[in-house]
């Protein structure tokens, strides 16, 4: 049988995990430095959980959320928000989801977060449609990926510079006005090499406003993605000696909000927005200049890049009604107690009254220069791979918080002014790390043992009038372990087992002597299949929290003040990772492709505390954490023929926690108490035809069977997940 | 800021930190304002000035006898308001009426100013729930919905639903409501639209939309009466916070020390800040932020209707003063903050803090006709009071906290100055 690039690919994108090793056409080495995981079908031998999702799985959904393109790898927690993915939530292994903080988040293998220590809330996210692969590790793995090792790394690799011309359209429409036009070309002319890209997405937005015809009625976004990189190859193109230039611009606008709903309100119109959001809008724009040199020298590779990214964004949201009136989500939890009707009505624009609106404007930098080198040498007649890392990083924030009054006058917002400053401050940090890694082979056995270094000065200053003296300057050094191996019991099967240092720095503002950074002690143990059809993997892990820590932010809740840090204690999260996948021959012209993802987690406090963390309350030990479903599966089936697919994707997830503990009525408001997000099951389905040769026609629904369940009450009220959308689109590779 | 990292090779830290293990070493240095000044983990110096005595003065000297006042008080403006509504009833205007029951809600008024310049338990828990029951402010009453509540609680029912005003909105409840019901001199509603349930309520006789409008001026007054009964008795009770407080040494009892419970004490001093000083005084006079773009704004008074507002402030810094000074029923007994203040070696702060509310008193008493008024044509003065209150809040801020090892309450940390 002779398959299409279409059969081939639905086959061969089925790869997760990634049970295989590294086999690349251009230089392994460096492809090896962006792109850490390969797609060749031997048996990966490395110790560590890690998963890969190929441009062709990508492209079988045409997801633009990442938190839907990650449903299928096992171990990772997601809270959703807005429907669209915009600003996601993702967590490896228990850790929490809050903007992907805990994760270490990178492009092409440099920290892309606007922040990464300074502020590591992940506010910008890299539009995952236009990438080409997005590689997930966790457990040892994860340490070469700093600073934060807690759970794990996840790494976007952009579009590679084409050895031949290579052009690609992609257009579709779909529900609520979506629309895409997505367009690269690139192509490698003697030493030189180069590709553009542009991404436009925009959606009407699937929410309706209360009232009609006011202003900003739109909830939905735009957004839109350049990138250009050169490259000139110095070893007449066998990739040994080259530099590459990429640059990037990106921007979006959206009429996005934190408020929700009631339930009541919720289980009437899920989708229903209130008039007191009217006003809400993100808008934010990123660049990105990065060079990179790489040099292969006989067993010697090094790749040094250097970069910078500047992210400016401003929200402006509905904060609330003033400092004496209880909060939004005081009021949207029980609209009928008298302290809250007023409030309500107001909100929902049935009585006249004024609203504070706040825009966080914040304006981020990120820059340093990173070399990794790989090499090989021979001890005491063993051979060893080394990986040796050093990063000099710098980044900051600047926030400028300001709130400005408005006036719900029949249900349409009008501006009063009075903007006062309400967070005016600057946090810097200058990071040196460094990582060694060893890797020994000893017949079946694949040792392998690293470390990692953070020496962090940061700098946190008040900028507010009359806040003199209101600065704090800290040094933090650290090194973290880790060990792991796999031993190979078959050619197609072996056992792996490690452990390493988790860490999370303490944020710039936070005196380390009231609260601590964030370590663990991660334990993984499994077992991984590959015979090139059949790939599984299982994995059982252990995560053994010192100091689990959280943040307040505007996204968390109302409840807290800005940016404080709490300590959660000795917290244990552990459980199992699984997955399989598999192809079926149908017929000889028909394939059946299948998998299943599972995750089982569990999570407990190990001490009975007193929190103000609106997400913990008052903890007694052996409570779970937050937002963590005990089950999660994902099912694929597919059917694939010469030159057309079909994949149907399940996802069922657990109930949550919307708050661990409990609270104390004279101290406390009870906040979200007992509540939870319930359980859900979600379908979507994807087709697309390949009627000639370059010509490609798809469609996909996402979530058939239009279930809309509360994803999350925090930080006001319930938010829906997308309801069913559908869209078309057109295909074009030269 | 300035880096020195240490020009060490990279291979003796990783040698070195593979023989070590994975140890973490900090160290911070911090501004002086940083944390507030003090970084919250220095538990303050033992004091041997006697602060169970202080705390029984403060409760049972000071505090309590306003609140027996006020319990007296709203007995009175209920049979007042009732009285009114009697007349109204008989088709009678009663302006000499009208009048006596606008003077008893200024008394009122006057006590629960008091009690406002020294907010502990029951009033603040819960989002300040109970004491937004009995007056809301500085939220705005929604004359609307109070117009609203008029016809419903005339009607008996909602939708059906037989009228609890127990039910309704802090805003068409409390001293603020009545204060629109006893004082506002127009008839018509105030809602921007003619439409629902106000629909018609203009067209009405003035003699029955006055009736309908004191009427539900009883239920408002008597459902005052019962929540500051509910006050009360949640702190002068059996299990009531007055003994909670003056116990504050007995173990689980909710402190952790005596000298934590003076520290709550000594929060509800910060109301002459916050509400009196930038909210009172600081946004009609456009220091602070206000609805008329940070000019002039006579429209944020408080108590716009009444023209309460100077009496208002007048009575915060009585009860400032008496918490202060510890003066209070008992001439005998006047264990105050000062007293603690000079134990404490800050005779100045005492002396600079009782001259500034002094001053403020006076200076407050001097400004010509209502405060809406004043900060047109008697800004000065307005301003000189302001200047007063704000010698004693600086103070209040630093020397005062500082001296007496006390920590600022978490709600002055977006302080505005």
């Amino acid at each position: 049988m002779k398959k299409t690039l279409i059969a081939l690919a639905v086959i061969n994108s089925v790869t997760v995990p990634t049970v295989f090793a590294q086999e690349e056409k251009t230089n392994d080495n460096y492809v090896e430095r962006i792109r850490i995981l390969g797609t060749s079908d031997k048996l990966r031998t490395q110790g560590g959980a890690a998963s890969l999702i190929s441009e062709t799985e990508l492209e079988k959904f045409e997801f633009d959320d990442i938190s839907r393109v990650l449903s299928k790898v096992p171990g990772v927690n997601i809270r959703e928000e807005d429907g669209y993915g915009l600003r996601p939530n993702i967590g490896f292994r228990g850790a929490t989801t809050e903007r992907s903080k805990k994760i270490s988040l990178l492009e092409d293998g440099v920290l892309i977060t606007p922040a990464p220590y300074s502020a590591p809330a992940a506010y910008y996210f890299p539009m995952v449609s236009r990438m080409a692969a997005v590689e997930v590790f966790k457990g040892p793995s994860a340490i070469k990926y700093g600073p934060n090792t807690v759970s794990g790394a996840l790494n976007l690799v952009t579009r590679e510079i084409p050895e031949e011309l290579d052009i690609g359209i992609d257009v579709s429409y779909g529900s609520d006005n979506y629309t895409k036009l997505h367009g690269f070309h690139g192509e490698t002319t003697g030493n030189l090499g180069y590709v553009v890209e542009g991404l436009f997405v925009k959606a009407d937005g699937f929410k309706q406003l209360d009232g009609e015809g006011i202003e900003g009625d739109d909830t939905g976004f735009d957004k839109t993605d350049f990138m250009a990189k050169v490259k000139y190859d110095f070893s007449d193109g066998n990739g040994n000696h080259f530099i590459e230039f990429k640059a990037s611009v990106a921007d979006e606008t959206s009429n996005e909000t934190y408020l929700g709903l009631t339930d009541e309100d919720f289980n009437a119109n899920p989708n229903r927005r209130y008039a007191g959001s009217q006003q809400d809008q993100m808008d934010w724009d990123h660049s990105t200049l990065q060079l990179t040199h790489f040099i292969q020298l006989d067993n010697v590779d090094i790749t040094t890049r250097a970069y910078r990214h500047d992210f400016e964004r401003a929200w402006q949201k509905i904060n609330g009604f003033g400092p004496t009136a209880p909060n939004l989500l005081t009021i949207l939890l029980d609209p009928s107690d008298s302290n809250n009707e007023y409030y309500y009505n107001v909100l929902t624009g049935q009585e006249d009254g004024d609203i504070v609106v706040g825009t966080n404007d914040r304006e981020y930098f990120s820059q340093g220069i990173q070399t990794d080198i790989g090499f090989d040498l021979k001890l005491l007649g063993l051979k060893h791979d080394i990986e040796v890392g050093l990063r000099y990083h710098q980044d900051e924030i600047q926030r400028d918080h300001f709130e400005e009054d408005y006036s719900m006058t029949s249900g349409q917002m009008s501006y009063l002014g009075n903007k006062r400053f309400t967070t005016v401050n600057t946090e810097e940090t200058d990071a040196i790390s460094v990582y060694l890694q060893d890797t020994v082979t000893i017949d079946a056995l694949t040792l392998t043992a690293g470390v990692r270094g953070e020496f962090i000065e940061s700098r946190y200053e008040d900028r507010g009038e009359g806040k003199e003296g209101v600065w704090l300057e800290k040094d933090s050094d650290i090194w973290l372990p880790s060990v792991s191996a796999f031993y190979q019991l078959d050619k197609n099967y072996g056992v792996f087992a490690g452990v390493h240092q988790g860490y999370i720095p303490s944020s710039p503002q936070q005196d380390n002597a009231n609260t601590d950074s964030e370590k663990s002690l991660n334990y993984e143990l499994g077992y991984r299949y590959a015979d090139g059809n059949l790939n599984a993997e299982v994995v059982g892990f252990f995560n053994d929290y010192e100091n689990l820590k959280e943040t307040c932010t505007f996204s968390t809740s109302s409840n807290c003040d800005l940016d404080t840090e709490f300590d959660g204690g000795d917290v244990e999260v552990y459980g199992i990772e699984a997955n399989i996948n598999h192809t079926i021959k149908l017929t000889n012209s028909i394939d059946l492709p299948w998998s299943v993802t599972y995750t089982y987690t569990e999570s407990e406090f190990k001490n009975s505390f007193e929190s103000d963390f609106p997400q913990w309350g008052v903890i007694e030990a052996g409570d779970a954490l937050p937002y963590m479903p005990e089950n999660q599966v994902a099912i694929e089936v597919g059917l694939a023929g010469d030159s057309w697919s079909v994949s149907l994707l399940a996802k069922y997830t657990d109930e949550m926690l919307e708050r661990s503990g409990g609270y104390i009525e004279s101290e406390q408001p009870p906040e979200l108490t007992g509540y939870t997000v319930d359980s859900q099951l979600v379908l979507d389905i994807a087709a697309n035809y390949q009627f000639a040769e370059q010509h490609t026609i798809y469609g996909k629904i996402d979530n058939l069977t239009d279930e809309q369940e509360v994803v999350s009450r925090r930080p006001y009220g319930a938010r829906p997940g997308k309801p069913l959308s559908a869209m078309i689109g057109y295909k074009y590779r030269f | 800021m300035q880096f020195k990292f240490k020009p060490c090779l990279i291979a003796t830290l990783i040698s070195t930190a593979l023989l070590a293990g994975c140890g973490e070493s900090t160290s911070s240095s911090k501004g002086p304002n940083f944390g507030g000044g003090d970084d919250g983990n220095n538990p303050p110096p033992p004091t041997n000035f006697d602060e169970k005595a202080l705390i029984e003065n403060l409760v049972d000297n000071v505090i309590t006898p306003v609140q027996n006042q006020l319990t007296s008080q709203s007995a009175v403006l209920v049979s007042q308001v009732e009285s009114l509504c009697t007349a109204y009833s008989d088709g009678i205007e009663n302006t000499a009426q009208l009048d006596l029951v606008q003077a008893e809600w200024r008394n009122t008024m006057a006590l629960w100013q008091q009690i406002e310049a020294m907010q502990l338990e029951p009033l603040t828990v819960n989002d300040s729930q109970l004491r937004n029951l009995v007056y809301s402010w500085p939220n705005q009453v929604s004359s609307c919905g109070v117009d609203q509540d008029v016809i419903h609680h005339e009607n008996g029912n909602i939708s059906g639903t037989p009228y609890d005003i127990s039910r309704r909105s802090v805003t068409r409840r409390g001293l603020d409501a009545n204060e629109y019901l006893l004082f506002s001199t127009n008839l018509d509603h105030t809602c921007s639209s003619n439409s629902g349930i106000v629909e018609g309520w203009n067209q009405r006789p003035d003699a029955e939309r006055r009736l309908a409008r004191c009427e539900y001026a009883i239920t408002v007054t008597q459902d005052l009466q019962a929540n500051i009964a509910t006050y009360i008795d949640a702190w002068d009770g059996a299990d009531g916070y007055a003994l909670k407080i003056k116990n504050a040494d007995v173990a689980d009892n909710g402190f952790e020390s005596l000298h934590d419970a003076v520290n709550v004490i000594s929060d509800s001093l910060f109301y002459l800040d916050k509400e009196l000083k930038d909210t009172k005084l600081g946004a009609p006079l456009g220091i602070f932020a206000n609805s008329c773009g940070g000019a002039t704004c006579p429209v944020d008074v408080e108590s716009p209707y009444s023209h309460n507002s100077l009496l208002n402030i007048e009575n915060n810094l009585v009860a400032f003063k008496a918490l202060f000074s510890g003066e209070g029923i008992d001439a005998e007994n006047t264990l105050g903050f000062d007293d603690f203040l000079i134990h404490e070696q800050d005779q100045q702060t005492a002396d600079i803090m009782l001259d500034g509310v002094n001053n403020a008193l006076i200076s407050v008493k001097a400004i010509n006709g209502t405060l809406a008024g004043a900060v047109i044509n008697d800004n000065d003065q307005v301003q000189q009071t302001y200047d007063d209150v704000k010698q004693v809040s600086d103070q209040l801020k630093t020397n005062f906290i500082e001296s007496l090892a006390l920590e600022l309450p978490k709600t002055s940390a977006g302080d505005n100055d």
